[in-house]
């Protein structure tokens, strides 16, 4: 399982780098949305999870995330944002763009963990919705 | 705590930050914060060696600052990342104590959204040095908290521009 984390901060990388590999898979690493693509191309699209900051510097993470749900190669890759930014519009427009779930920092490695594999369809994602839907 | 939230106060604000600083540190590293909005007269000030800074930018724009001394800033991230504090470099301690204002910032940010007191908020900058101080024209308010954090130090600031 390829995990990619797409972050502009080092020490946040560093934690999903541990959380990942804590979770027996492969990490990633990109600095910013247009590494991340070129990241993603790469793989060709073989990459089961990616976490995205939502502020980076050249392409943000929101528009990385509207790129791969825009390309029928890419749209099949859950997305996770993890950001700082949580105010309602922003997470509702995080996910009509496709977003498969919503981490707020600060956050601990246990959420972390729970919403990673929640992703990978490992965990009752559905709760995530069903919350969303309720607020 | 006011329930108008176009009444909240710059205390009422620094109150928040400091409540948002204690829950980073709580959530991230699992560490206690004790604050003091008064410098105790031990506290380290000299030794105060990296910091991060944000601008949150509305219309009476501020500054928020947080600073640390190696030690510290060394201590939370090797709770927060898992890595012994010797395995972390210059750049990502400087990383860091931007990632620890972003977050504080970010958190209050949320808490303000929908004030006449809301604000954006521009890339963290770090900087590093142990003589670093700031000077405001007369007037302008200033908040100070002192931190202690598993006998550890930091500071955060807000200046109101």
């Amino acid at each position: 399982m390829i995990l990619l984390t797409v972050e502009d901060s080092a020490i946040v990388r560093k934690i999903i780098r541990r959380t990942g590999e804590a979770l027996d898979m492969e990490v990633l690493e990109a600095e910013n949305g247009l590494q991340g693509y070129d990241m993603i191309s790469a793989c060709e699209g073989n990459i089961d999870v990616v976490l995205m900051d939502w502020n980076m510097p050249g392409m943000n993470g929101i528009e990385l995330l509207k790129k791969l749900k825009a390309d029928a190669r890419y749209r099949h890759i859950p997305v996770m944002m993890v950001t700082t930014e949580r105010h309602p519009a922003q997470i509702i427009e995080a996910v009509q763009a496709g977003a498969a779930h919503y981490m707020m920092k600060p956050f601990t490695i246990d959420e972390l963990s729970k919403k990673i594999l929640e992703c990978l369809g490992r965990g009752d994602q559905n709760e995530f919705r069903q919350k969303l839907h309720h607020e | 705590m006011s329930s108008d939230k176009n009444s909240i106060t710059n205390e009422q604000e620094w109150q928040m930050l400091g409540q948002a600083l204690s829950n980073v540190l709580q959530t991230m590293s699992g560490l206690e914060a004790e604050i003091a909005f008064v410098q105790p007269a031990d506290w380290p000030l000299n030794e105060i060696e990296f910091s991060g800074f944000m601008v949150m930018t509305r219309v009476r724009p501020s500054v928020l600052t947080i600073s640390a001394t190696r030690p510290a800033i060394m201590t939370i991230l090797s709770y927060m990342t898992g890595e012994m504090p010797d395995e972390l470099s210059e750049q990502e301690l400087n990383d860091g104590v931007c990632e620890l204002v972003n977050m504080v910032a970010g958190e209050v940010k949320s808490r303000l959204n929908d004030s006449e007191r809301a604000y954006g908020l521009t890339s963290p900058i770090a900087a590093q040095g142990s003589s670093l101080r700031f000077s405001l024209k007369n007037g302008l308010e200033t908040f100070d908290a002192f931190v202690t954090v598993d006998g550890l130090h930091l500071k955060m600031s807000l200046y109101m521009l």
